[in-house]
């Protein structure tokens, strides 16, 4: 009898567990891309307290119908789209998908819906793609446009970069390359970071401190001042002023944000994104209402600057050379690129020959 | 008539009751014939016990005499519960019974933890205890959303509950905030060379 209950209540426990949720791939009727299949894997959700934990674990393939070639697509993931939480993207950066060609999208997220209004239900929308011609389209409801963009011009500077230190270092070359790149990526300092917009939560007292700035010879931006309120391992509230070169109206940019702990290491916080509309030759202030909090940090000392990226009014971007990113400290401790991470990846696993194979396929 | 007890009689008469009770007990003996016939055996004792003390000794430190009398007592009665305590805990805790029960509870609390309590709960439950117990400051800064990077991935915490999280059967190569509200997390993977950004928003 005691048996049988005992049975009956873990039936009834595992009966509560997991759930399949209802997933949909939500394209335009005009879309350059099509579903070719999905396979959703080990995917569930499970009812948590008053949510549905959801876990995607899923692939898609899509063909490209369009009549271009599609080099970067981006896709939002929602649980829920109104309130914080349940939305996620997924974007592949870097493809050469040739129109009839497919290629695949991984998509592993752990995402949380309230309980109520229907089971749990993942919606797979296309936010945007990117095309060889720096084309987009798409709602860009994520700024996706902005972003694939950057990430196309990064990957065409370093492929170009790549491909000329094997056009006149060879093979070898481009090996002692991709050895400084992985010995770069794995002593960069990187420090855990929690962003919390429009509030502070540090109780220590905070004092004002002043960027200092690196300033880019190139950049159509360059930053005159700006300072942050730091308390403890917090800083907030940045306050950039910055003075533009160009003769072109801006309508974004990115201030990377470098900071310096107690005992003098410096690493990259993270990056202060700021919609304008900066005239030609104008100057503005970039304000950001946000608190970045450092968990592994003490306390903070100190503070760099440098703009990372800049779109202009017309959709164009601007980013970095090279050059100017062999500055000393920005090769210590700035993010590389997704396409160099992804080259020095491809050399660690599967050797030189596959590098330069891939190199060639561009 | 309620009668006073014995003990009530024998501290009246060396006047060592409360007040109040005092005059209540007086007033029933002046009323209550044997009540006032045990005041009297007493009144007898104690005047004997006045000539028994002046037949004793000169010189005796009657001070010094009850300290020490004091001290033997309270010896004795903390050596006996000393003694009670450890019959007491080696009869509760004697056998196997009694650890097959307590591992039983925690087996069943542990298990019933496992399938009814969400894993939200359980971080949110283990943030406040590690913050609690860090006396940290920013107990309060949980509230709002959080976007946070780390070794592991990028995630979206509200409440202190994990809301969303970037996993990768790929290679994590990359994590970046921006201070807009995203974080992102690189992904490559080592069959196909395909990179993947994953990002989650607190907006």
């Amino acid at each position: 009898m005691l048996k049988a209950a005992a049975y009956l209540i873990l039936a009834g426990a595992l009966a509560t567990q997991a759930q399949t949720p209802n997933y949909k791939v939500e394209l335009p009727k005009d879309s350059p891309l099509v579903l070719v299949s999905d396979d959703w894997g080990a995917s569930s959700a499970a009812p948590r307290g008053g949510a549905f934990v959801i876990d995607l674990d899923a692939s898609l393939s899509f063909r490209n119908t369009g009549a271009r070639r599609v080099r970067s697509v981006t896709l939002s993931v929602l649980a829920q789209e109104l309130t914080p939480g349940g939305k996620g993207s997924v974007a592949v950066p870097s493809l050469d998908v040739i129109p009839g060609d497919t290629f695949p999208v991984r998509i592993d997220l752990h995402l949380l819906r309230p309980l109520g209004g229907g089971g749990p239900q993942i919606v797979v929308a296309l936010d945007g793609v990117l095309f060889d011609d720096l084309s987009f389209y798409g709602p860009d409801k994520l700024n996706s446009r902005r972003t694939m963009t950057v990430w196309e011009m990064e990957a065409r500077r370093d492929r170009k970069y790549f491909k000329s230190v094997l056009a006149q270092a060879g093979a070898e070359g481009l090996r002692n390359e991709m050895l400084a790149s992985l010995d770069r990526q794995a002593d960069r300092p990187q420090y855990g970071v929690q962003v919390m917009r429009g509030r502070s939560t540090n109780a220590d007292p905070e004092r004002q401190v002043q960027f200092a700035f690196l300033h880019l010879p190139d950049a159509p931006v360059d930053p005159t001042g700006g300072l942050a309120r730091v308390a403890g391992n917090e800083v907030r509230a940045p306050r950039v002023d910055v003075q533009s070169r160009s003769e072109r109206t801006i309508r974004h940019l990115e201030i990377g944000w470098i900071v310096e702990d107690q005992s003098g290491r410096k690493f990259l916080a993270g990056s202060v994104p700021a919609d304008l509309n900066l005239a030609p030759k104008g100057s503005t202030e970039v304000l950001e209402d946000a608190a970045l909090r450092f968990p592994d940090v003490k306390a903070l000392h100190g503070m760099t600057g440098f703009v990372s990226s800049v779109e202009f009014s017309d959709g164009s971007c601007w980013i970095p050379s090279r050059a100017a990113l062999d500055d000393p400290l920005l090769k210590r401790v700035a993010s590389p690129s997704p396409e160099e991470q992804r080259r020095a990846r491809i050399y660690k696993t599967k050797g030189l020959d596959a590098l330069v194979a891939e190199l060639k396929k561009f | 008539m309620t009668h006073s007890t014995e003990t009530e009689i024998a501290l009246y008469s060396s006047r060592d009751l409360p007040v109040v009770r005092q005059i209540v007990v007086g007033w029933h003996v002046k009323r209550c014939a044997n009540c006032r016939a045990r005041l009297e055996s007493y009144h007898a004792v104690r005047s004997g016990l006045r000539t028994l003390e002046s037949e004793l000794p000169e010189g005796v430190d009657w001070d010094r005499l009850s300290i020490e009398m004091a001290a033997n007592i309270h010896l004795g009665l903390e050596a006996g519960e000393c003694v009670a305590e450890k019959k007491k805990a080696l009869r509760g805790f004697h056998g196997w019974r009694p650890i097959a029960v307590v591992a039983g509870l925690i087996a069943l609390f542990g298990g019933a933890w496992w399938v009814n309590m969400p894993e939200q709960d359980t971080q949110v439950i283990g943030h406040a205890l590690a913050n609690a117990l860090r006396f940290h400051p920013s107990l309060a800064d949980e509230r709002g959303p959080v976007v946070e990077t780390s070794a592991s991935g990028v995630e979206l915490r509200m409440n202190g509950s994990s809301m969303a999280v970037t996993r990768g059967a790929s290679r994590l190569v990359d994590v970046s905030a921006s201070a807009g509200g995203a974080a992102r997390a690189r992904y490559v993977d080592d069959d196909t060379g395909q990179m993947t950004i994953a990002t989650v928003y607190a907006q």
